[in-house]
């Protein structure tokens, strides 16, 4: 519909979420955006799988969730070998912003926050920002 | 109870006082008389002392004056002489003297009397002088009396008895006291008549008795003189009488008073007052040894009682006693004083129970002050707990709107996408049910806001035909699924300007129109509006008619109770929240107005309502083109409605207008022919001229259903409800002066776009900034723009706002009020603070419809408001205003259409790149495809021949089916499932189990997702085909 969606169309992004109904809107607020390809997960195990099976461009992972949670899983995907895949963007899904887990998300490069519940507004800004910097980043 | 109690105490406590203050006036009162009496008789008894001294006073006067003619008379004979002339002179006249006398030691006499007529002595009456001066020889002596001559006296020959003073009482007394005498009273001889004699001797110069003075005092003057005085003091009513010292009665008024033959007898007179219970009696007995006033009790009454004596140097030794009886004295001050009492009695008793009032007033006041206090503090409560209440609901309804729209909204895109009859049936309940959600929800709102007082109807001028015909619009779909005509009967040559709130009027009619669909199952319902003269000028009279169910006489007067619906079956039956009715009547009398409803049960009802809307120009609607050039042509249309038509017609100059009946004849042929469904369109064509125009009207599923043929003839469809503007346009278009195909799609033309890329739009300033933190508005509002033909952009705040805004190629800016970082005001704001060249539009978005709220905005520099949920016919006509460059840039949806398909054919080329396949058979052919399926056929096995290898140690087996299942995967194009078949090779190599684990427990995944994403592909390929 826009020039930039183009860009969205070519990129796979992965959904870390326990809740059902929350994933649905995610990947319903990510088609409005234009992502036509997205793939679903309901915890870090599951999330771990699908990771490795799609290789997405972008992660959008929630904190809270069994067995493996968000944090657990972004350590994972950090300590993977293959360096493509360990540095993937990741972008936190939260209703809260403790101190803690902010510091320890941030120790593990974590691309970004994004506050429960989800804007189409603010998912589709901070998605573009974490696309370009990590961009850039793989570029220099 | 208490209170009643409480005011008998008071009552009788006031009577008490009141009592008590009378009677202690009257006691003091009392005594103050019976003093001032007494005083007064003290005074009056002096004035009889004195006046009685003077009565006596002749008898000490001729005695000096005797004592001193003595002295200087040089002779017996010259003594004579100045006796006669002192007795006879001035003194002897006054009444009180009988006589005056001299009586000498040796039996000489001489005598001065008035002689009372009496035939005894054969004297005649008058002033007599006796004279006897030879005792021995002439003891009776000599007689004179005043002669003719001046100064002569004459000797009269006079029978008498010889006289020898010495022998008689006071001259006996006289010769043995030392001082003057006084006799005892006694008769006179010379009179008759009761009197006392005044004695006193004489002597020469060497001290023996020369004589001795007599005077006689007649007692009955004394009674006259003590009347005399009693009349003469005026306040002094009562008795008085005369005593001598013994206390004898001497005198008493009614001696004077009584008639003659009583009064002759004095002594006999005199004897009643010596009786023992005569009153005098009684008085003479209580007061003689005192000289204080007295009251005296006599038996039958009181007297105030007191004696005075007399000078016993100057006159008779008398005790004078004055009685006044108690009730004369008290008679008129008593008379007075009971009204005094009496007045001061009531005066007590008035200022007592006035007090009393007061003070139970003062009470009473002070507890309904309190009370008062106590209501009004319950009332403000009452107030802000209202007030509080409908806030909340204000929030509460607004909370819910914004959801309910996103649902709406979503609803509606939902249903005219492509759906399957059960999926669209399911999307058109969940547009229904939203929709009479937020209805419920909007009257709610309303509702609470007339309760808060915070609903502000408005005063501006607006099209009295454009707002009925809009909301006879918007309620046209819903008569028509229930098969109902709606026909809008207005008099068309109302004033059409008119001065009100147009949205309110507007939502009155949509609600009675809304109602009288919903409770009609057969037949029409009908606006009408007409003037109504009657109340004045501007007054308009707004009717819905229906032909439903009815209400009862006691249904009707429930109706415009909040939260009451005319029979509980009905709400089961049809919904709704009550309220409808209830803020119309509200909005009616907000407006100045009055609303009502007319019934008969089983025929229908006429929901009416008044208002007064002033007209702001007077003339009625009138087409935008000259149309009286048309012959028009009306057929198969109900007779009212073709009345009706033919009316709205002659209104906008149309005046050749035929109609065609069942039973007349067909009439020539005209420009247009405006056909009901009840025409058959053969027919209709016929009366059309030829390069004449052909419009049907009717229902829109009639309309829908017409023959495509019959359809392809038409050069106008108009639906119903027929009015003024449409019927115009179709002869606007039969006269060529207008086109037909503007309006052709009567239904939302408006949501039948595309929008242009945002590229094409920024190009063209066209492109619409929108921002909103929602994100279900996000998504509303996007999808809306987007389906009437809009690109736009989407921020979440301010802040977001002004930056995009830098970029430029904005045409509008859409803004919701509460953001967070910076809310739309302060955007307004920051926007024209540096806004430099061209003016951009700014619409805000409200969430409530409060006057204050678009005030606001307007100050903060925007151009207009829009209420949330946004109304896409409302958004349309603003972006159709606002955005005129805009509007070029919109592309048919129709031409879009074909994009589903395409869309629906993408998929993740990782899973299935067709790229090979194409390559190798040309096109993804049967050909291809069967070897596709083949290939994947044995794909399965192999990774479970992969996962079992591994589980048993078998590593280098593993490694080698995992190798051959990469490279026929990467060969057919599953590319993912082929690289991680690599992956998993390339674990195993590095001995990675835990990764080459997860890896084969994915590959399935991987290999269902390549079958599902290969038969959707071959499947809608097979369909395009």
């Amino acid at each position: 519909m826009t020039g930039a969606q183009s860009a969205y169309d070519l990129k796979r992004v992965l959904v870390l979420e326990d809740e059902t109904h929350i994933r649905r809107i995610i990947v319903r607020l990510l088609r409005e955006i234009g992502f036509d390809t997205i793939y679903e997960a309901s915890d870090g195990i599951d999330g771990m799988k699908e990771l490795l099976r799609v290789r997405p461009d972008l992660i959008l992972c929630d904190i809270h969730m069994e067995p493996m949670g968000g944090m657990k899983f972004l350590e994972t995907v950090r300590n993977l070998n293959t360096r493509d895949v360990a540095n993937l963007p990741v972008i936190f899904l939260t209703a809260d912003a403790e101190v803690d887990t902010v510091l320890k998300a941030k120790e593990l490069r974590v691309d970004g926050y994004i506050a429960k519940p989800v804007s189409l507004a603010h998912l589709k800004i901070k998605i573009d920002t974490v696309l370009a910097e990590h961009k850039a980043r793989r570029e220099s | 109870m208490k209170r009643t109690w409480v005011s008998l105490a008071a009552f009788l406590l006031i009577l008490a006082v009141g009592s008590g203050i009378s009677f202690w006036v009257y006691q003091k009162q009392h005594g103050e008389l019976v003093a001032g009496g007494s005083e007064q008789l003290a005074v009056a008894r002096s004035a009889f002392t004195r006046e009685l001294n003077r009565l006596f006073e002749p008898g000490p006067a001729v005695y000096e004056a005797m004592v001193d003619a003595r002295l200087t008379a040089r002779s017996e004979s010259e003594a004579r002489e100045l006796f006669f002339a002192i007795a006879t002179g001035p003194v002897l006249r006054t009444r009180q003297i009988n006589g005056i006398f001299l009586g000498f030691p040796d039996g000489r006499f001489l005598h001065v009397q008035d002689l009372v007529p009496s035939s005894k002595s054969g004297i005649a009456a008058g002033l007599t002088r006796r004279i006897i001066d030879d005792p021995v020889s002439l003891p009776q002596g000599r007689w004179f009396q005043p002669g003719s001559g001046n100064g002569r006296w004459d000797e009269k020959q006079i029978e008498a008895e010889p006289y020898d003073p010495r022998s008689r009482p006071w001259y006996k007394a006289a010769v043995t006291s030392s001082g003057p005498v006084w006799t005892k009273p006694y008769i006179f001889a010379s009179s008759g008549s009761l009197g006392v004699t005044y004695a006193h001797r004489i002597y020469r110069d060497d001290g023996t008795l020369w004589g001795v003075l007599g005077v006689d005092l007649s007692l009955a003057s004394l009674s006259l003189t003590l009347l005399d005085a009693a009349n003469t003091l005026t306040r002094f009513e009562d008795m008085v009488f005369a005593t001598d010292l013994a206390g004898r009665m001497l005198a008493h008024p009614d001696l004077v008073r009584a008639r003659p033959s009583e009064r002759a007898d004095v002594e006999a007179f005199l004897e009643r007052y010596r009786a023992e219970d005569s009153v005098e009696r009684i008085l003479i007995e209580a007061v003689r040894q005192t000289d204080a006033v007295q009251v005296v009790d006599v038996g039958d009454g009181e007297y105030l009682a007191t004696k005075g004596d007399l000078d016993p140097n100057l006159a008779m030794p008398i005790s004078i006693y004055l009685a006044q009886d108690m009730d004369t004295i008290l008679a008129d001050a008593h008379e007075t004083l009971l009204r005094n009492v009496a007045l001061l009695f009531l005066a007590i008793v008035a200022f007592g129970s006035v007090s009393f009032y007061v003070v139970k007033l003062g009470v009473e006041v002070a507890a309904r002050v309190r009370a008062e206090a106590q209501l009004v503090e319950a009332r403000d409560a009452a107030e802000a707990a209202t007030r509080a209440k409908s806030a909340f609901l204000a929030t509460m309804s607004h909370e819910i709107r914004t959801p309910m729209n996103g649902v709406m909204s979503m609803a509606e895109l939902l249903a005219v996408s492509k759906l399957d009859a059960e999926q669209s049936s399911m999307a058109r309940v969940i547009r229904e049910s939203a929709s009479a959600l937020l209805t419920i929800i909007n009257d709610i709102l309303d509702f609470s806001k007339i309760e808060a007082g915070k609903l502000d109807v408005e005063r501006v001028p607006f099209s009295l035909m454009e707002s009925v015909d809009a909301a006879a619009e918007i309620v046209a779909p819903r008569a028509e699924e229930k098969r109902l005509s709606l026909v809008v009967d207005m008099q068309t040559d109302l004033a059409d300007r008119r001065l009100g709130d147009p949205t309110r009027l507007k939502q009155i009619l949509l609600n009675l129109v809304g109602n009288a669909v919903k409770f009609t199952e057969f037949g029409e319902v009908r606006i009408r509006v007409r003037a109504l003269a009657t109340r004045g000028a501007g007054w308009l009279r707004f009717e819905v008619s229906d032909s439903g169910i009815g209400i009862s006489e006691e249904q009707r007067s429930l109706l415009f109770q909040p939260f009451v619906q005319a029979d509980q079956s009905t709400a089961r039956k049809f919904g709704g929240t009550g309220l409808g009715l209830s803020i119309c009547r509200r909005l009616a009398e907000l407006m100045g107005g009055r609303i009502g409803v007319e019934s008969t049960p089983g025929e229908g009802s006429t929901f009416w309502f008044e208002l007064p809307l002033s007209v702001v120009e007077s003339m009625p609607p009138v087409p935008p083109y000259g149309l009286s050039a048309a012959r028009v042509i009306l057929v198969g249309m109900e007779p009212e409605q073709t009345e009706i038509a033919a009316r709205y017609l002659q209104a906008g100059g149309v005046s050749n207008i035929a109609i065609v009946s069942d039973s007349g004849p067909e009439p020539a042929p005209g420009e247009l022919v405006i056909s009901g469904p009840l025409a058959a369109a053969e027919e209709a064509e016929r009366l059309r001229k030829p390069g004449g125009v052909l419009v049907f009207c009717g229902g829109r599923e009639q309309l829908a259903s017409l023959a495509p043929g019959t359809k392809a003839k038409a050069a106008l469809l108009v639906a119903e409800p027929l009015t003024r503007p449409k019927l115009w346009r179709a002869v606007a278009v039969a006269l060529g002066l207008e086109t037909a195909g503007a309006t052709e799609a009567e239904t939302r033309p408006d949501l039948s776009f595309a929008p242009p890329s945002a590229e094409t739009a920024r190009a063209a300033d066209a492109l619409v900034l929108v921002a909103e933190d929602n994100q279900t508005n996000q998504t509303v509002i996007r999808k809306m723009l987007a389906r009437m033909g809009f690109a736009a952009e989407l921020v979440p705040d301010g802040r977001a706002a002004l930056e995009a805004l830098e970029r430029g190629g904005y045409g509008l800016l859409l803004t919701d009020i509460n953001m967070p970082e910076m809310d739309g005001l302060a955007l307004a704001r920051a926007l024209r603070e540096r806004e430099t060249g061209r003016r951009l539009p700014v619409i805000a978005l409200t969430a409530d419809a409060m006057a204050e709220t678009e005030a606001e905005c307007l100050d903060a520099g925007m151009d207009a408001c829009l209420t949330k949920p946004i109304d896409s016919r409302a958004l349309g006509a603003m972006l159709a205003q606002y955005l005129p460059q805009a509007l070029d840039l919109r592309r048919s949806a129709a031409a879009e259409s074909r994009a589903p398909a395409e869309a629906a054919a993408k998929w993740d080329r990782e899973i299935f790149d067709p790229s090979s396949m194409e390559e190798a058979f040309g096109s993804l052919d049967g050909e291809a495809r069967a070897f596709v399926l083949s290939a994947q056929a044995v794909w399965g096995p192999r990774i479970e021949e992969i996962a079992r290898a591994l589980e048993s140690g078998d590593h280098h087996a593993a490694r080698n089916a995992a190798h051959s299942l990469k490279g026929a995967a990467l060969s057919v194009g599953a590319l993912r499932l082929g690289r991680i078949a690599g992956d998993l090779q390339a674990a195993l190599d590095e001995k990675d189990e835990a990764m080459a684990s997860i890896m084969v427990e994915i590959l399935t995944p991987t290999l269902t997702e390549f079958e599902e994403t290969v038969r959707e592909i071959f499947h809608q390929e097979g369909h395009r085909k």
